[in-house]
């Protein structure tokens, strides 16, 4: 009577331990499955990264494309040869030195239709002035929203004439959805 | 004979508690093997896409790297320059193995400027592999432009 307690008793263990060895088995082929999928995601955030410098560097490389004048104080006329980089310089020492952004609304517009029309499609690009000893930027083209999103974002130093260092940052934010989508 | 008896009847019963055990490990066995086969043949297929993606990009740099060397009066190429340089045969020798196509075309604003450089191969594609690069080049007018250089390759 008790060899045969005994014997069902090693029984019941042996299943017991068969079904914890299957858990286990699901457990690691989940883990196992969801392998691929995380070295995907890896490798797609790496080259978002690397397309906004390209962009930055490439926009800021190109002419304007349209002839400009303002009123700085002065009539400054801009050529449509003129590169976006040397527009912005300008802007920004204006700006350093306490202009009003205003001035600058025709070649802002300018600026962030070529920056729109090279961002990648679904992503919208957002234009950043900073000063070295400004805690806000001196402009914002267009005003960059505060919810959180996934974004990238790149920068260039530049020295202006008189030694003052600009700090041009591109981000690059997912679209909004719009109302009809 | 009574001895014998028993003996044989533990037997036969021992076999037939051991099913629920022996199954329970097959099966936790099989979805070993089957997963871990499984996620070494993705992880194989994902190699093989890297190293199409590597050389796409690859590709694409070098394609930039032609089309700025082909210019001789400006640091940047002119549109011109870009029409005359013989890509095809460039990416012939670079690409053999796998096909492709390649365009080169304004970025932002309205152009009907482009440049398309393919070869001519229709298959069951298996691989695909995508690289964008930007540059710049001078347009007709005198304007740098920014230009997008769209390389698309595939495997059979």
């Amino acid at each position: 009577m008790s060899g045969e307690n005994e014997a069902e008793d090693s029984g019941q263990l042996a299943v017991m331990d068969a079904v914890v060895f299957f858990a286990g088995a699901i457990l690691i082929s989940a883990g196992l499955l969801s392998l691929p999928g995380q070295i995907r995601g890896n490798s797609d955030t790496n080259d978002a990264t690397i397309d906004v410098a390209r962009l930055l560097d490439t926009v800021l490389a190109s002419s304007i494309g349209t002839n400009l004048t303002m009123d700085t104080g002065r009539p400054v006329t801009v050529s449509r040869q003129a590169l976006v980089r040397d527009c912005l310089a300008f802007e920004g020492e204006f700006l350093i030195r306490g202009g009003e952004p205003e001035v600058f609304a025709e070649l802002n517009l300018a600026v962030t239709a070529i920056f729109d029309g090279c961002a990648p499609a679904g992503m919208d690009a957002y234009l950043l002035l900073v000063y070295r000893s400004c805690s806000e930027p001196l402009l914002a083209l267009p005003h960059l929203p505060d919810e959180e999103a996934t974004r990238a974002a790149s920068s260039v130093e530049l020295t202006l004439d008189d030694g003052l260092e600009l700090l041009i940052v591109l981000v690059l934010s997912p679209s909004a959805p719009s109302e009809l989508d | 004979m009574t001895c014998a008896m028993r003996s044989d009847e533990s037997g036969v019963a021992g076999f037939f508690e051991d099913l629920p055990v022996l199954a329970f490990v097959l099966c936790g066995v099989l979805l070993l093997v089957s997963s871990s086969l499984w996620v070494s043949a993705q992880l194989a297929g994902l190699r093989e896409n890297e190293r199409l993606e590597k050389l796409t990009d690859r590709a694409a740099d070098m394609i930039v790297e032609v089309i700025g060397s082909s210019t001789t009066s400006y640091d940047v190429p002119t549109m011109q320059s870009i029409e005359r340089s013989n890509l095809f045969e460039y990416l012939n020798d670079l690409l053999r193995s796998v096909h492709y196509a390649l365009n080169i075309s304004k970025r932002g604003g309205q152009s009907d400027w482009y440049v398309m450089v393919k070869d001519c191969f229709t298959c069951e594609v298996s691989q695909t592999a995508f690289a964008s690069r930007l540059l710049n080049a001078i347009d007709g007018s005198g304007l740098v432009v920014v230009l997008e250089v769209r390389l698309i390759v595939w495997r059979e």
